[in-house]
Order: structure tokens, then C-alpha cells, then sequence
């Protein structure tokens, strides 16, 4: 399967210690209690974690691990007690006291499941043996929300497909995902339904199926989609208006000085898909990186036209 | 467009999902997305799941889980307060599970602690197979063995086959 049109994959797990109440029923001492001890016994387990205190980011570095996906936009705000276990190369992030106890989150460049999930498994179970998470035989991990019981795991992956969204073939698959039990997260812009057309693929139903089940139904999916991008991107190979699309994109964004984040998404969205149709010469981590690093709180801008500013000028920078 | 759950933000982010069959879209904010994508669920998406007959019901619910959450607390938050509180309120949680899930039993990993447990219950069912198995064998060879009027061995193993009886009686005591 060629995966390069999936730029990342997440495996969460949702744990919480036994007959402990969720955080939201906790006083402010007994989260701080429970940010000691979790954060305790996982640095002895796993010392190359960095423990962050949430209450001592400011909205800026708050705002810039929301925008690396590396917490909740939840998170983000509701910061008080709170914490956060981060690896160095941060492929593994521990959110703890957001709606759980603990969220343990392991991300993966590109398409790397199976990976991703043995890291968390990993993570997990040393954890669980000195923390002992709530369990139950019929409901499987307990969490805050119901809708998160059984396995308590969400793998989600982020996917490129900028023909499928083009050519409005996309309602289709977005069906044929959901009829999967899989969720799609696409922002819209006006026209099409997603910014750059990348979409978030998630699994809905996290009881009734293991792990294993779930991540192979998602492997599924996903090689269908995979294929349905790919016959198209074929069909439009050598569609001269798509080519021109590719090329004015890379045009601007190598010699705009001003943009906004929604247009420079749609624009890197399509010189993305011209480096995969081996039009463009470009390195595609490179690019992944820059949609991260455009968004407004990791350029760290306050002033909505600098940041236009200083936003182009990275693009330029990175594009040369 | 307003965000279908907030109502106060524009919706940038549209959300398909499906539910046991009932495919749903929404139109949600980017926060609104974001708290769904991560396994949240607002209260107002709990309504969804939430017919009105039991939120009647809630409010009449006197009881209380050792965390201080009565059922009527769930039925407004469309969250439970602490692990226990799937044990206390599992009658009334029943019909919202069902609901949300199906009402599925958990068919994945399990902790540590919980898989000798497991083991075991698998080697007891795995030894009571394997003793019926031994009386049915007997019992074929039995019916073989008056069938050829075999009656000498046909004793023997009637005799097998009651003392196997009476050593499941002796356990089961
Ligand atoms: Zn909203
Ligand atoms: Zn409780």
C-alpha cells in the first residue's frame, strides 16, 4: 500500500485509576495528588519523559502543542491541574487529568498502525501494573464518557486526498467510511469540504471489537480509499488544468508575501499532490512539517497581518 | 452556519459518523470537533441517546454512588463521575448503553491482574469438555458394546460411566 497520503497516525488509550473519581469530580487537591503520583510512577518507568505542568504554559505554548496535535484543544483550555508526560521526540504524550485520568497517546509519521499501537500497548500495561486502571469484564476500561468504554482506544489517522475531494467523489467515500463505523473529521472551506482536503479517520465503536479488530478494519478502509485516490490521480495524470492548479500553487507560495492559514493549507494541499504525482520536486516531510508550523500559535505572531507576514516568509524560506 | 452543539460559533468542521446503523452528520465549531474527536460527547449529543422518559426518571432517582453522582447528575452531563459509577447505576445506564453501543460486552485487552483469572476460567472450561467428551466416548462404546451383546464389557463400562458421574457429584458439592 502506498501510504504516503496518510501523514500521521495516533493511538489514544483512556485509562482511569480504580475507584478514583474522574477529574472533573475532583477537588484541586486530589488532582494534584493524582498528577503526583501518575507522574511519579511514570517517570521512574520511563525517565526520557519530560513532565510539563499545565498551569505553568502559557496560551502560546499551550496553542502550539494543540496545533502538533499533541493535546487536546480541551486540554488547551482548561489547563488548571492538569499535566502533561511528553517524550523528547515527542512520540509519546501522556495527558493527564484532562476528561480521564490519563490519555496515552503515541503519533507516528505517516502510516504506521501497527507501530503506534505496540508503543501504546507498551506504555500501557507498565503503567497499569503499578497504577492499576478501572476495569470491568462486561464494560471493559471505565471511562468518563461512555462512549469511550471497551477498548478505550481511538486510532486515527490523517490523510491526503486532494483528487477525491476535487473531483467531488469524496461524498461517496466519506459514506462508505462512516457505514465502517469510522468517523471523518474534513474542515470545510467554501466549495469543498475540507481545507486541503485532509481528513481525520478515526473509529467510532471501541467496544464489541479488540484492538486488533479495529485497527485491521481501519487498514481496510483505508486501502480502499487509497485506492480510489490513486485510479483517479491516474485518470488526471495528464489533465493540464490540474497541472496548472499545482503549478500556480507553488508559484504563490514560493513568491507570496502576505497569506492567510487557510489559504497557504489549500495551496501546500496542492503542491503536496504535485510532488506525489512526481510533478514537483519537493521532500514531503518538509511540507507536512510546514502545516503545522504555519498555524497561528506555533509562529508565535500575536498581530493577525504579521503573522501573514512572517507566515509567507517561512513558506518562501522552506520552499527554496 | 452555527455549530450544532454550542450554537454560538460558526461551524468549520462538519462530522459523520454511524451509530449502530443511524448514520448522523453534524455541523460542529472547531472546538466542538475537536472535544468530539478526542471521545467527548457534549451534553446536548447525549440527548441524542438520551430518550425523555429517562430523564424524567433521573430526576425522581434518589440514589447516590460513593462519589456523590446521582443518575440525574449523568442524564445533564451525559458523563459518569468515577469508575463505580458503571456498577451503581448499571440498571439505569442499561437502556443509554444499549443505545450508544448496543449494548456489546468488552472483547479486548485486559489488564494484567485480570488475564490469570481469565486463564483459569478458560482451563475450567477447557477440563469439563474434556470429562463430557470422556462420558459420551463411554457411552458410544457402551451402546457398541450391547449392540455385539458384548455384555461382560458392557458392565464395565456402565460401571465407568457412573463412577465418572459420581466423581462430578462429589465436586460440584
Ligand atoms: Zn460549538
Ligand atoms: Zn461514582
Amino acid at each position: 500500500m502506498n501510504s504516503s497520503n496518510i501523514l500521521s497516525t495516533r493511538i489514544r488509550f483512556a485509562r482511569n485509576l480504580e475507584s478514583t473519581p474522574f477529574p472533573a469530580k475532583l477537588s484541586p487537591e486530589k488532582k494534584k495528588e493524582l498528577l503526583l503520583k501518575v507522574k511519579d510512577t511514570a517517570k521512574s518507568l520511563f525517565p526520557n519523559l519530560d513532565y510539563i505542568d499545565a498551569m505553568q504554559l502559557t496560551t502560546s505554548q499551550a496553542g502550539t502543542l494543540m496545533e502538533e496535535r499533541l493535546i487536546s484543544p480541551e486540554f488547551a483550555n482548561k489547563r488548571e491541574g492538569a499535566g502533561l508526560l511528553l517524550s523528547k521526540d515527542k512520540s509519546i504524550a501522556i495527558m493527564l487529568n484532562e476528561e480521564d485520568h490519563l490519555r496515552i497517546q503515541t503519533f507516528e509519521k505517516g502510516y504506521a498502525l501497527d507501530k503506534a499501537f505496540k508503543r501504546a500497548v507498551e506504555t500501557e500495561t507498565a503503567l497499569d501494573n503499578e497504577l492499576k486502571f478501572a476495569y470491568s469484564k462486561e464494560l471493559g476500561y471505565l471511562t468518563h464518557c461512555p462512549t469511550n468504554l471497551g477498548t478505550g482506544m481511538r486510532a486515527s489517522v490523517l490523510v491526503h486526498l486532494p483528487a477525491l475531494t476535487d473531483s467531488g467523489i469524496i461524498n461517496k467515500t466519506l459514506s462508505l467510511i462512516s457505514q465502517y463505523g469510522f468517523a471523518v473529521r474534513g474542515i470545510y472551506g467554501e466549495g469543498t469540504r475540507s481545507e486541503g482536503g485532509l481528513y481525520q479517520i478515526s473509529n467510532q465503536i471501541s467496544i464489541g471489537l479488540t484492538e486488533e479488530e479495529i485497527l485491521e478494519r481501519l487498514g481496510e478502509i483505508l486501502e480502499k480509499i487509497e485506492e480510489n485516490e490513486t485510479n483517479l490521480r491516474d485518470k488526471y495524470k495528464e489533465n493540464i488544468e490540474v497541472q496548472d492548479r499545482i503549478f500556480r500553487a507553488y508559484g504563490i507560495l514560493s513568491n507570496a508575501r502576505t497569506i492567510t492559514s487557510k489559504e497557504a493549507v489549500e495551496l501546500i494541499s496542492k503542491v503536496r499532490y504535485g510532488v506525489e504525482s512526481g510533478l514537483l520536486k519537493l521532500d514531503l516531510e518538509n511540507l507536512d512539517n510546514l502545516l503545522v508550523s504555519i498555524q497561528p500559535y506555533s509562529l508565535g505572531e500575536k498581530e493577525p497581518h504579521q503573522r501573514d507576514i512572517k507566515r509567507a516568509q517561512i513558506i518562501r524560506n522552506s520552499l527554496v | 452556519m452555527l455549530c450544532e452543539n454550542c450554537k454560538k460559533n460558526n461551524a468549520t468542521t462538519y462530522f459523520k459518523q454511524n451509530i449502530n446503523g443511524n448514520i448522523q452528520e453534524v455541523y460542529l465549531c472547531s472546538e466542538c470537533a475537536a472535544k468530539l474527536d478526542m471521545g467527548g460527547m457534549s451534553s446536548s449529543l447525549f440527548d441524542f441517546f438520551m430518550p425523555s422518559q429517562f430523564r424524567i426518571r433521573a430526576e425522581r432517582e434518589q440514589k447516590k454512588c460513593g462519589c456523590g453522582t446521582t443518575f440525574y447528575n449523568i442524564s445533564q452531563t451525559g458523563k459518569v463521575g468515577c469508575p463505580d459509577c458503571y456498577e451503581t447505576f448499571k440498571n439505569e445506564l442499561a437502556a443509554v448503553l444499549k443505545k450508544i453501543n448496543g449494548a456489546k460486552h468488552h472483547t479486548g485487552r485486559c489488564p494484567e491482574r485480570f488475564k490469570i483469572g481469565k486463564i483459569e476460567e478458560k482451563k475450567k472450561v477447557s477440563a469439563e469438555t474434556k470429562e463430557e467428551n470422556i462420558e459420551m466416548d463411554l457411552r458410544k462404546q457402551l451402546e457398541e458394546a450391547i449392540k455385539c451383546e458384548n455384555f461382560e464389557e458392557a458392565a464395565k463400562l456402565r460401571d465407568r460411566i457412573k463412577a465418572l458421574k459420581e466423581e462430578k457429584g462429589n465436586e460440584q458439592q
